[in-house]
């Protein structure tokens, strides 16, 4: 399976379909919750896994971020940006969660182990791969690195829902690349 | 290629991501939609104009009530020890200096500016919450802080170390509580210092405050672009100025100091992005053609004293490096001769760098 990243307009669509979903779950149109779902999830569950490192904190993160764009689909007011409106929900949720587990972000173990995909061989190639990402690049890194690649926002938006300068996102995506593509030379 | 490494950062994470499809439907099912999210309920806010009017009105009760009050506190006080001292600079500067209850032992202006504020406010024996309430409050009556002019370097030197980054809060808190009915926030850099001979010497020697003077040694300690020489130079430039160059400095990977505090932003007509922009529109280029950009915010080569956006850009297929200063309070921009390469610092402690490779 090859997946091409996503172009400027591929991704202004992507936004305007996310908004409409969001309308017409803020209309009690449930059955927009699983097509929002199909079309962000790796959004939402790149940035989980990008803050905590973790497998299974991500999985639980996502499901929370996704009940509670359910909850308050009907606040989201259309800007053309709905990303940065989730993103803020999901950051928000973990938050939450570091200050409930108080602790540092270690790698779970598990995530060596634990290949969703149902193509065995082809998860194990991504585990290793995704592995080697997410010890390469620190938290600030990896989190502008999915904000930027996965979902497609501009660093000058990134830079807006983080509250840093956006000469230190850059900065730091610019740190990111560099490490990221001598790891994909290695291969 | 350039393409190849991104696509598969996306298959990773997508084939890495659960399918929780049915799980999380069925928990939003036992949901109940809300038309207001709880977090965001809290205010309601007033229109702008009235949230100005409300604020100049607070400060003026503030102002006056500073002078009141120092009117009726008697002249004489009673001889205590100085436990900390603070200093402000906006562009009155002064010092306060406080005992170990934060009472205001003395307030002494340290520039012109500092005394006609100062002119018939008495603060000693007031907490410091009311001095600081008056003197803020009087400052953005009289125009030394407005929303074009946010900056403030609050500088403390205490005796008592032990809760230097609780006192740093604290008073930043104070002075933006002046400005929480308006729209107003202060860029604050809030640095706990230690005032010896050799500062205050150096300090005197270049006619600033303490405060001012031990920013300059960290900006030159911490920023290699900036050295002993340009001391001079700096030494006349606003807080403003000097918030900008300073707050821009790159994070690192070390620890946030314990001994130093900024918060706000300080409010500037022309972004970095904009800097960034104004010179790719002179030379007819865009953002893709970009190989490397840095973008630095120093004082200006041209012999003015002012800090401007330094801007370094290569572009693919070219091999000319451009250089640019662009105010950044009218966006007009020079290009400058000089054609050595970026700027190189020897540690990236300095390097707001911008990288658009993509």
């Amino acid at each position: 399976m090859v997946i091409v990243a996503l172009t400027a307009e591929e991704i202004e669509n992507k936004n305007d379909k996310i908004e409409q979903l969001l309308a017409s779950l803020s209309t009690g149109d449930t059955a927009s919750m699983g097509r929002l779902y199909d079309l962000i999830k790796t959004d939402v569950f790149a940035y989980a896994l990008s803050k905590t490192g973790n497998k299974q904190d991500a999985d639980d993160i996502m499901q929370d971020t996704f009940v509670k764009i359910y909850k308050y689909a009907k606040q989201y007011r259309p800007k053309g940006k709905p990303m940065a409106w989730i993103i803020t929900i999901e950051l928000n949720l973990i938050r939450r969660h570091f200050q409930l587990k108080a602790r540092t972000v270690e790698f779970d173990e598990s995530f060596e182990n634990t290949p969703s995909n149902e193509n065995f061989e082809e998860g194990v190639i991504n585990d290793a791969f995704l592995r080697e990402l997410l010890k390469a690049l620190n938290e600030e890194e990896r989190e502008v690195v999915s904000l930027h690649i996965v979902s497609g926002m501009k660093h000058r938006e990134i830079a807006k829902l983080l509250q840093r300068p956006l000469s230190t996102v850059l900065s730091k995506y610019n740190r990111a690349i560099k490490k990221l593509q001598a790891i994909v030379k290695e291969e | 290629m350039k393409q190849k490494w991104k696509d598969k950062i996306i298959d990773a994470y997508k084939s890495e991501t659960p399918d929780n499809r049915e799980r999380i439907l069925s928990a939003c099912e036992n949901e109940t939609q809300y038309s207001v999210c709880p977090d965001e309920r809290k205010t309601r806010k007033l229109p702008v104009f009235f949230r100005r009017a409300v604020s100049f009105v607070a400060c003026l009760v503030l102002f006056g009530l500073g002078l009141f009050v120092g009117q009726i506190i008697p002249e004489t006080q009673p001889v205590a020890t100085a436990e900390t001292c603070v200093y402000l600079d906006v562009n009155p500067s002064l010092e306060l200096a406080l005992d170990k209850n934060d009472t205001v032992l003395s307030c002494t202006p340290a520039n012109t500016d500092a005394e006609t504020l100062l002119n018939g406010m008495k603060l000693e024996g007031l907490e410091l919450k009311t001095a600081l309430n008056a003197i803020v409050g009087a400052m953005y009556v009289n125009g030394y802080l407005s929303s074009e002019d946010n900056s403030m370097l609050i500088s403390v030197d205490t005796t008592n170390e032990n809760n230097t980054s609780d006192f740093l809060s604290y008073i930043t808190n104070q002075v933006n509580e002046v400005f929480v009915n308006s729209e107003m926030e202060c860029a604050i850099i809030a640095q706990a210092v230690k005032a010896d001979e050799a500062l205050k010497q150096r300090a005197e020697e270049q006619g600033i405050s303490v405060g001012k003077m031990y920013l300059l040694d960290k900006m030159i300690g911490s920023m290699e672009l900036i050295t002993e020489e340009d001391i001079a130079e700096l030494a006349n430039m606003s807080i403003k100025d000097l918030n900008l160059m300073y707050s821009a400095k790159p994070d690192d990977e070390e620890e946030k100091p314990s001994d130093e505090l900024i918060s706000g932003s300080v409010n500037v007509k022309v972004g970095t992005e904009d800097a960034l922009s104004a010179v790719l529109t002179e030379l007819g280029k865009t953002e893709d053609e970009v190989e490397e950009a840095r973008i630095f915010i120093l004082p200006s080569k041209r012999g003015e004293t002012k800090v401007v956006y330094s801007v370094t850009v290569k572009f693919y297929n070219d091999k000319e490096i451009y250089k640019y200063e662009v105010d950044y309070q009218t966006g007009e921009l020079e290009r400058l001769d000089e054609e050595d390469g970026f700027p190189s610092h020897g540690s990236e402690r300095q390097q707001p760098g911008n990288g658009f490779d993509d």
